[in-house]
């Protein structure tokens, strides 16, 4: 297969998201906007909501213990963790020490937190996958949550949402369900979006959102990944981007020449809203559940400020038994409650008692 | 020593990190309408005590329990979740609660 990186790949996954869920259309009631319009502008019907008790770190914890679940590994033998978040706990106290604490993996692990937007999750997997490359560790956990902040009344409270997703990689071939082929990293310095040190809430370009940041690394990623592995949008089963809306992947996947049976089946925003930093890992997550084996996915992440990290994977025959451990994405989408605004604006901090 | 001292931060929630992901069975309950500090927010919340196993029992707070009709017995299992607020200058607790199944 092209690019194999020498039989590194994903020996587990777990998906995570908490019980509450607001309405689209009750977020624009509460500002006297047009829900409907709203709703079918960006695609988004309602979005998941963390519990007052929840965090990324919490978050990122029970997705790891499905992925463990999966793995089926000594936990132990975690010899990395990284984290992608844009709501890390603390400014300053990694959440990945948190995390190995309270999966109870031992102290011997490589580690740090890290930041890029909504691409941090999977820059968490692309320095894992090195790191196993390297000899270095046999196994490594990879996760991106988030708990995304949106200001009340801005375009952004209509999507903003919490999720985690988690992955346990290692470089045993017979322990693969997934092959990572290949990876590729576009980056450049654009001010789409931003939260400065000491801010609540993030602040963004509007439309500049769109063609000069999203569209622009996206489709730069996505392209240079299929040169490098001489592949191209035909050849894969599965295409999953970063999900801010469901206009802006739909879009780019028909630009690279992708149709919506490989773009829907990883097109989870409208269910949940933008989980930011596990958006694209939780689509990975939802067609890791129904792929069969020996198929490829094209996954292609997004983090503003900017930069787009796009992955070609293979699913193996191992895949199958591993879809049936473990809580799978949708059983989240089964067991949910609605809120109203006034309980979301509490559990979002935005008002307290 | 304060419930936000570092050093009881960490001796504490090594002890109850032991037990993340285990079930067991709900015996009694209660709603606390009046809480303790850095629960305020989460007024009103259960409280229960929980049959781990033949000898032991274990009290804890009950999550994603609104809406269901709780009863004796009931499976319920460990998760991760921030226990308190401390404030938006201290550590942050992190133990164990328990989700109703």
């Amino acid at each position: 297969m092209e690019g194999q990186m020498r039989g590194v790949g994903i020996i587990g996954y777990g998906a995570y998201l908490p019980l509450r869920r607001i309405k689209t259309s009750l977020i624009a009631a509460a500002w006297q906007k047009e829900g409907k319009q709203i709703e079918k502008s960006l695609g988004v019907k309602e979005k998941s909501v963390a519990g007052l008790d929840e965090d990324s770190v919490t978050m990122a914890v029970e997705a790891s213990l499905i992925a463990l679940e999966r793995a089926g590994i000594d936990k132990t033998k975690i010899g990395a963790v990284f984290m992608g978040s844009e709501s890390h706990p603390y400014a300053v106290n990694p959440s990945t020490t948190k995390i190995g604490e309270i999966l109870g993996i031992g102290h011997d692990y490589f580690t740090a937190d890290l930041e890029f937007a909504c691409k941090a999750g999977t820059a968490a997997i692309q320095i894992v996958t090195a790191f196993l490359l390297g000899g270095q560790i046999d196994y490594g956990l990879a996760i991106g949550a988030d708990t995304a902040q949106g200001r009340p009344g801005d375009a952004l409270e209509y999507a903003t949402a919490a999720g985690a997703a988690a992955f346990i990689l290692g470089r045993k071939q017979e322990e693969l369900i997934v092959m990572i082929n290949d990876f590729c990293s576009f980056n450049s310095d654009t001010p789409d979006f931003w939260r400065r040190s000491g801010a609540k809430y993030p602040s963004h370009g509007g439309r500049f959102t769109g063609e000069k940041a999203f569209f622009r690394h996206t489709l730069a990623a996505a392209e240079r990944l299929m040169k490098k592995t001489k592949t191209k949008a035909g050849d894969y089963d599965y295409v999953v981007f970063h999900m801010p809306n469901s206009k802006f992947p739909c879009k780019a996947g028909e630009m690279l020449g992708f149709n919506q049976k490989q773009i829907k089946p990883g097109l989870i925003v409208e269910e949940i809203g933008n989980t930011y930093a596990a958006s694209s890992l939780l689509g990975l997550c939802a067609v890791l559940d129904q792929a069969k084996p020996n198929q490829r996915i094209l996954l292609v992440s997004y983090g503003s400020g900017a930069g787009s990290d796009a992955f070609s994977l293979t699913t193996t025959a191992k895949l199958t038994k591993k879809q049936k451990l473990g809580r799978n994405y949708k059983s989240f989408l089964r067991k949910k409650r609605y809120i109203d605004y006034v309980e979301y604006l509490k559990l979002t901090e935005a008002i307290r008692g | 020593m304060g419930v936000g001292f570092p050093a009881r931060i960490w001796r504490e929630a090594k002890k109850e990190y032991q037990i993340l992901g285990q079930e067991g069975r709900l015996l009694y309950w209660t709603t606390i309408k009046f809480p303790g500090e850095g629960y305020e927010q989460q007024v009103p919340y259960l409280v229960g005590l929980i049959r781990l196993d033949r000898k032991k029992v274990i009290g804890g707070q009950l999550v994603n329990w609104q809406g269901k009709q709780l009863k004796k017995g009931m499976k319920v299992v460990s998760v991760p979740r921030r226990m308190r607020a401390n404030g938006q200058e201290e550590p942050i607790r992190y133990g164990i609660k328990w989700k109703v199944r």
